[in-house]
């Protein structure tokens, strides 16, 4: 294992929307056939996140062979409830994946400091994807609901094991730059040539990708150390109660 | 790869076909369009001098009004109040400068500028760029003059009265100028709306038409790339190419208002979240914009299969014509070519035909097919609709392998295969041993009476099973079955046509006898429904044999009693055999023979199978081979 804290949880649903951009505009969403990096991290996050820590996505692997089924959908407009619109979402059917990741600190927030405490924030991680993360895990969009569980990644059987050489999925988004992690006041996207050979994606760490666009000013959201309760006090406070 | 990439490397490939007109089958006029261009319908041809001097015009007459004209972003996409003019060829609003002596009202833009201004420094600036051709600046010094409607009048195409252009021709007017002028009959609304066309005469070669001139075409291409000036990244292909906003619609049909990629909703949270803007969204390149676009019309146009708005369509990115998945087994034979030599179409044409002969065309024309194509090229296949006119959906795109696919397309017709004998081509009737197409399965599932929406819906669910080798759904097997099971209800050519179709898809569904590639009666099966269909048809082709011995003309009662048969088998089983006797008495001798066939069926069951419960499509095939059988035997016999 390269990372110390390296981890791999397999997460699958009924279905998953990775929303490709060009038809995110207009409404008449489309899936990308691949998830983003972003839409994976989202996933570790909803499983266990602390502002002191950053996750990268090491890879990810498609279990079950890319299918697509699309929807006719009734959206309500948001600024007007008494009115509904028509259109066609397309998701992916049944995605099974298996996601390698881990974290490291976020530099950008030394104020944090205190919080790095690798072993502490790796067993939670580990109890967390047991439980099937602690918030609400979707596939891309919030109506995905997808399941976390523990797995040894590689190991389960796939549907592109035996799969002859690479599948390009042309130019994608890989992921959103925000201020919190990047330390610049701007919102970024990041975009990426993809390819998977025998199901597996390997994602490269964000600072790597080289198409960045960048998209709007933005500031990166506080946290005062004070808003988190570290763990050595939290215990302090449990043996209390006991006695 | 994703779809606007595909279809642009599509356009990149077949950059030959580009400006060339095509015709289809059906005779309709396709063309793969150049980028910054459009098809507009001219009323007026204005032909020139080099040196800038009228020389003549004319009357485009309707069947020769489609023109191929240069156009801008946002020329393009100009509606109703908006002005924009194209470049060369435009309306007379835009191209006569003395459009307000003949009463007419220029249009303005935001900067006060009128249209035939903005039209004449759209041109300058082309004619003074390094892309300039000398026909088009012919154009422009013409142009200046501002005496084109003079011109027109003089040329007797415009007419006019009191120095106002009329509008809109009367039976009054004909008294003064005699008859109707042709351009009334060509126009939609009043004179001074024409659309008007240039050529320049030139020395020697004569006239030479301004559209779809290659030439001018790319010079115009690589001037106004050239200008476009908002770079930005290109999220298909990843490099820093000039954006564009608009992207075209008409993608189905030339009124079809529905794009694929909009974004006029700013109010809603269609895109909103951490975006503010559209634009934040993504960022599309002009030039990938207008080829995917034109690639896809031109594909759609060429070889889409269409319902009720619904765009099925297939294609290869070099050699675009490849089988489609609705098709039939039958469709993918070249019947003019089989029928021109004699021999095969003898093979399709003899009831006798086996499916080892029509396997073997069937596999040849696969053939033709894939050797066109490279080795691993990509098959890519797209399913398109609007839910709304503004919007259209993506409802399935798949690129595969063409080695894949086309193992893919060859499994679905060699195992959802049964001898079918409705089709007819070239007013032949030929029997085809194979898949039905998905549409034919579809109106067999719901009847030919079922609205397109559900036909095209259910079309759509089965594309998957013969692409991704999905299982057929089983709400459709049912229907199939109990519409098969029903004879009573639909006219006789009907029912076969419905019973040969869900014969194909029962055999592909419960994978029956997987290997062999015949519907030949199997004594050995044992299956309880296959059994009991086998006894059914033996009914039937008994009591049918007596009747037609006593020249009656009806149903028999194992047609009657079918559907309540494969509900109670065993209970049907005895009124139908009650009711049997007496054809069977008719029948003397040979009635023996079918009591024997039937003894014989029945000590085929295992006991334990031979109950009530209701039967499987599986009776469907047991029906069809043992009649099949029967019906041969009796043919041999009355041969001899």
């Amino acid at each position: 294992m390269k990372y110390k804290n390296q981890i791999s949880f397999r997460v699958e649903g009924e279905y998953a929307l990775f929303t490709d951009p060009l038809t995110k505009m207009g409404g008449e969403k489309m899936t990308y056939q691949v998830p983003t990096y972003q839409a994976l991290k989202g996933i570790t996050e909803s499983i266990y996140w602390k502002p002191s820590i950053v996750y990268y996505i090491d890879e990810v692997r498609v279990i079950k062979s890319i299918q697509m089924e699309s929807k006719g959908m009734r959206p309500m407009k948001y600024n007007d409830s008494s009115a509904s619109d028509l259109a066609y979402y397309t998701y992916l059917k049944k995605p099974v994946y298996e996601v390698k990741v881990h974290f490291e600190f976020n530099q950008h927030r030394p104020d944090l400091k205190g919080d790095w405490n690798e072993d502490k924030h790796y067993q939670i991680l580990k109890r967390s994807i047991k439980a099937g993360g602690r918030r609400d895990i979707f596939l891309g969009t919030r109506e995905c609901q997808g399941y976390v569980e523990p797995v040894e990644f590689g190991v389960a059987k796939g549907d592109y094991d035996a799969y002859e050489g690479e599948l390009h999925f042309g130019t994608m988004v890989h992921g959103l730059s925000y201020p919190d992690e990047t330390g610049r006041d701007e919102l970024a996207v990041r975009l990426w040539h993809p390819i998977m050979e025998k199901g597996i994606i390997q994602f490269p760490r964000p600072e790597a990708c080289t198409l960045v666009r960048p998209l709007r000013t933005m500031q990166a959201k506080t946290f005062e150390l004070s808003e988190i309760e570290p763990v050595d006090q939290l215990f302090e406070s449990l043996e209390q109660e006991v006695e | 790869m994703s779809w606007l990439n595909d279809l642009y490397e599509t356009y990149r490939e077949n950059a030959d076909q580009v400006g060339k007109v095509q015709r289809t089958s059906a005779g309709k006029e396709i063309v793969l369009l150049p980028i910054a261009h459009a098809y507009q319908n001219a009323q007026i041809e204005v032909t020139i001098m080099p040196e800038g001097e009228f020389y003549s015009a004319s009357v485009v007459p309707k069947e020769d009004a489609q023109t191929m004209i240069p156009v801008t972003i946002e020329s393009a996409g100009r509606a109703g109040s908006t002005s924009a003019p194209h470049l060369i060829h435009d309306n007379l609003v835009y191209v006569a400068g003395d459009f307000e002596h003949y009463g007419g009202v220029y249009k303005k833009n935001k900067a006060g500028k009128n249209s035939y201004q903005m039209y004449l420094e759209n041109l300058q600036a082309w004619c003074e760029s390094d892309y300039s051709q000398p026909v088009v600046k012919s154009v422009l010094s013409y142009l200046k003059k501002g005496k084109l409607i003079e011109d027109l009048i003089q040329a007797k195409v415009m007419v006019e009265k009191n120095h106002q252009l009329i509008p809109k021709w009367s039976k009054e007017l004909e008294a003064e100028f005699g008859e109707k002028p042709a351009l009334f009959s060509v126009v939609v609304g009043e004179q001074a709306t024409s659309f008007v066309r240039f050529a320049v005469q030139e020395p020697g070669t004569g006239k030479r038409p301004l559209w779809g001139d290659s030439e001018i075409i790319d010079s115009f291409v690589a001037y106004y790339t050239n200008e476009l000036t908002n770079e930005g990244l290109d999220y298909v292909t990843g490099k820093m190419l000039p954006l564009t906003e608009n992207h075209p619609s008409k993608v189905r049909y030339g009124g079809d208002m529905a794009k694929i990629i909009s974004g006029n909703d700013s109010v809603n949270f269609t895109y909103k979240g951490r975006f503010t803007d559209k634009n934040q969204v993504a960022s599309i390149s002009y030039e990938v914009s207008q080829k995917g676009h034109n690639a896809l019309k031109w594909l759609i146009g060429k070889q889409a299969f269409i319902l009720d708005g619904r765009v099925f369509l297939t294609w290869g990115k070099k050699e675009t014509n490849v089988p489609n998945p609705e098709e039939s087994s039958a469709d993918f034979l070249d019947f003019d070519a089989i029928f021109a030599k004699d021999e095969e179409a003898e093979v399709l044409l003899n009831p006798d035909t086996t499916h080892q002969q029509f396997s073997e065309l069937f596999k040849k024309a696969l053939n033709g097919y894939s050797v066109k194509l490279a080795y691993h090229e990509p098959i890519y296949i797209m399913i398109l609709d609007a839910a709304t006119p503004g919007r259209m959906g993506i409802l399935y795109y798949r690129s595969i392998e063409k080695e894949q696919y086309f193992a893919r397309i060859e499994d679905w017709h060699q195992t959802c295969f049964w001898r079918h004998t409705y089709g007819s081509k070239n007013k032949q009737r030929y029997t085809f041993w194979g898949a039905p197409s998905l549409r034919d399965i579809a109106e067999a599932a719901y009847g030919s009476r079922a609205s397109d929406t559900l036909i095209k819906n259910t079309i759509h669910e089965l594309f998957p099973c013969v692409v991704d080798g999905k299982r057929i759904p089983i709400n459709l097997v049912r229907n199939l079955l109990q519409r098969a099971s029903n004879p009573v209800s639909m006219e006789k050519w009907e029912w076969e046509k419905t019973l040969s179709i869900a014969c194909a898809v029962m055999k592909k569904h419960f994978n029956f006898k997987k290997e062999e590639k015949n519907v030949a009666l199997d004594k050995n099966q044992k299956d309880r429904s296959y059994l009991f269909g086998r006894m059914l048809a033996v009914a039937d082709v008994l009591e049918e044999r007596a009747l037609y011995k006593a020249g009656i003309n009806r149903s028999t009662n194992a047609i009657r009693y079918m559907n309540a048969f494969s509900n109670h088998p065993l209970k049907t089983w005895r009124i139908i055999q009650e009711n049997l006797i007496p054809y069977q008495a008719r029948l003397r001798g040979k009635g023996s023979y079918y009591q024997k066939l039937l003894d014989e069926i029945g000590d085929s069951f295992e006991f334990e199978d031979y109950t009530d419960k209701a039967l499987d499509g599986k009776y469907l095939l047991g029906y069809y081979s043992q009649r099949a059988d029967l019906k041969k035997k009796t043919e041999e016999k009355t041969e001899e």
